[in-house]
């Protein structure tokens, strides 16, 4: 059975499975930024501790439906089928030689420490791995590869691309077992959701973000397990890893400093913030859009239905433009997103909105299509990140309606200061 | 922050264009080049002329032409606005990113003269 072939969609809520369990896309940006996120929350070891448990977690969840839906039985089906899959997302080429008892994994081209050093690496100088999410992978593919129990293998990346080593190196040893958590798969992401309701322009939103729905279908993991469309890495990667991550330091940070929640939130925010920016932005701005939708035009209607059309289109879930008053408000409203079935799953009922990675999204769409010169063909840089999101007019964004909470849907109110 | 706009082809008389490569919009650094075309080109035989020249052409949704190399660069052709974009591979040292561009360049010349 082909990879692409354990694919599904729940078009009317805009979500993507593979095997039944959800994936997004995301770009390297974002990516970085949503690690760099975690480790500014909770410091550099126990960052790296909780970003590899996750990346365990949800490639657990991923790789035991895929190795059942494919019949795949023996060690090295599942070990070969594993790198396939891995590949397939644009997570890079990982080679696995491990037993039940441990092993190594190495890599030339995996999608973090690569991008990283595309990135950064001629001006940073960094000592600490950056693959949390393939080692994360290595462990679980071993696990299950071997029918070990979940956290049975510990993992520790030892050389790093990120790192100016030539390749990425893993090792993996036995480790103490604690029981796995039920996996978040189709069935209940679809308890989770409420019925999609229509907002403004949406014949035109359908008719683009089923057209990326479509192209995205097309996207895989070239020769080396890496995705370069958009003029960005692209991955498709599990929203468990990135809701596990999330909600595990800000609630580390509600139990141990209270007082530094607001700042932690505020740094979630951001990391959504930095997806429109740079994924949705590169989007925009790339031959794909242009052959798909037309060049940007600058209208900030346009732009706005660009960027829930663009949300859609990854699976993020059905966001739509609820009210729009250029310049003043914007409202977005979601009747399902890739954080609420992880949360209410897993913690239950929020006791306060928590959608952190739409709330920064919707801010920056409001940024997004009122601020930047989209015919001028804009340079996406860090620079033109930090003086736009700076810059007059500012915008604040609330959500006064969380499906965490328990509200009839989720809602985003973003106005001008 | 915006980067100088490209010249519009210029149709002179005779039919000749003038044609600037300028680095594209992008994230990834000096990974994207473009040059702009006039709408009017003829796209299906140019398409024909770069798989001619050795491109292989990639599956793309409508409005897009999209060749590859040998070698993992490809060139993209949006036929409705006249955009086209060099596209080198990743793998390609930043410092030859460059001239590896102009190759590309040169071949939907050649291309373009052949038409």
């Amino acid at each position: 059975m082909a990879i692409s072939d354990l694919r599904g969609l729940f078009a009317e809520q805009s979500l993507t499975f593979l095997a039944e369990i959800p994936y997004v896309y995301h770009c390297h940006h974002y990516n970085l930024f949503h690690d760099q996120t975690i480790d500014d929350a909770l410091g550099e070891a126990e960052g790296l501790r909780v970003r590899t448990t996750a990346a365990h977690n949800a490639f657990r969840e991923l790789l035991g439906a895929v190795f059942e839906k494919s019949g795949a039985t023996t060690p090295a089906e599942r070990i070969n089928l594993a790198s396939e899959v891995f590949a397939w997302m644009g997570q890079g080429k990982l080679s696995l030689s491990v037993s039940p008892g441990g092993g190594g994994a190495r890599s030339a081209s995996l999608h973090y420490g690569y991008a990283w050093r595309e990135k950064y690496g001629s001006r940073v100088k960094r000592v600490e791995p950056a693959d949390a999410v393939a080692a994360g992978f290595a462990a679980a593919a071993t696990e299950l590869a071997f029918d070990l129990p979940a956290n049975a293998m510990s993992v520790v990346e030892h050389k790093c691309l990120a790192a100016r080593d030539a390749e990425c190196e893993f090792a993996l040893t036995p480790a103490t077992i604690h029981a796995a958590k039920p996996a978040i798969d189709e069935a209940i992401v679809r308890r989770h959701v409420v019925p999609a309701v229509r907002g403004l322009d949406e014949d035109r939103i359908v008719q683009i973000s089923n057209g990326l729905l479509e192209f995205m279908r097309g996207v895989a993991g070239d020769e080396r397990g890496l995705v370069a469309a958009f003029n960005v890495f692209v991955a498709a990667h599990l929203p468990g890893y990135y809701n596990e991550t999330v909600y595990e330091a800000v609630h580390r940070v509600e139990r141990t400093m209270a007082d530094s929640v607001p700042a932690i939130e505020a740094l979630m925010r951001e990391a959504g913030q930095v997806c429109v920016f740079s994924t949705f932005g590169n989007v925009l701005l790339s031959p794909e859009w242009e052959g798909l939708v037309g060049p940007p035009t600058g209208v900030p209607t346009d732009v706005m239905s660009f960027c829930t059309a663009i949300a859609r289109g990854l699976g993020f879930g059905h966001w739509l433009i609820a009210e729009y008053q250029p310049h003043k408000r914007l409202v977005i409203q979601c009747t399902s997103t890739y954080e609420v079935p992880f949360y209410r799953s897993r913690y239950g009922l929020a006791k306060k909105p928590r959608s952190y990675f739409v709330q920064g999204a919707a801010l920056a769409m409001m940024v997004l299509a009122e601020s930047v010169q989209w015919t001028e063909r804009p340079q996406l840089t860090n620079n033109y990140y930090v003086e736009l999101f700076r810059s007059q007019p500012r915008y604040r964004v609330e959500q006064t309606k969380c499906l965490m909470r328990g509200d009839a849907m989720s809602e985003l109110v973003v106005e001008a200061l | 922050m915006t980067q100088t706009p490209t010249p519009t082809p210029a149709l002179g008389g005779s039919g000749r264009i003038s044609l600037t490569l300028t680095r594209e919009v992008t994230c990834i650094r000096s990974l994207a080049w473009r040059c702009d075309l006039p709408v009017a080109t003829r796209w299906t035989a140019l398409a024909g002329e770069l798989a001619a020249a050795g491109l292989t052409p990639r599956a793309t949704p409508a409005g897009l032409f999209r060749f590859g190399t040998a070698t993992g660069d490809e060139v993209l052709l949006v036929a409705t606005t006249g955009r086209v974009q060099f596209r080198v591979h990743y793998t390609v040292p930043h410092h030859e990113r460059k001239f590896a561009a102009e190759r590309l360049f040169q071949i939907l010349v050649y291309a373009l003269f052949r038409l």
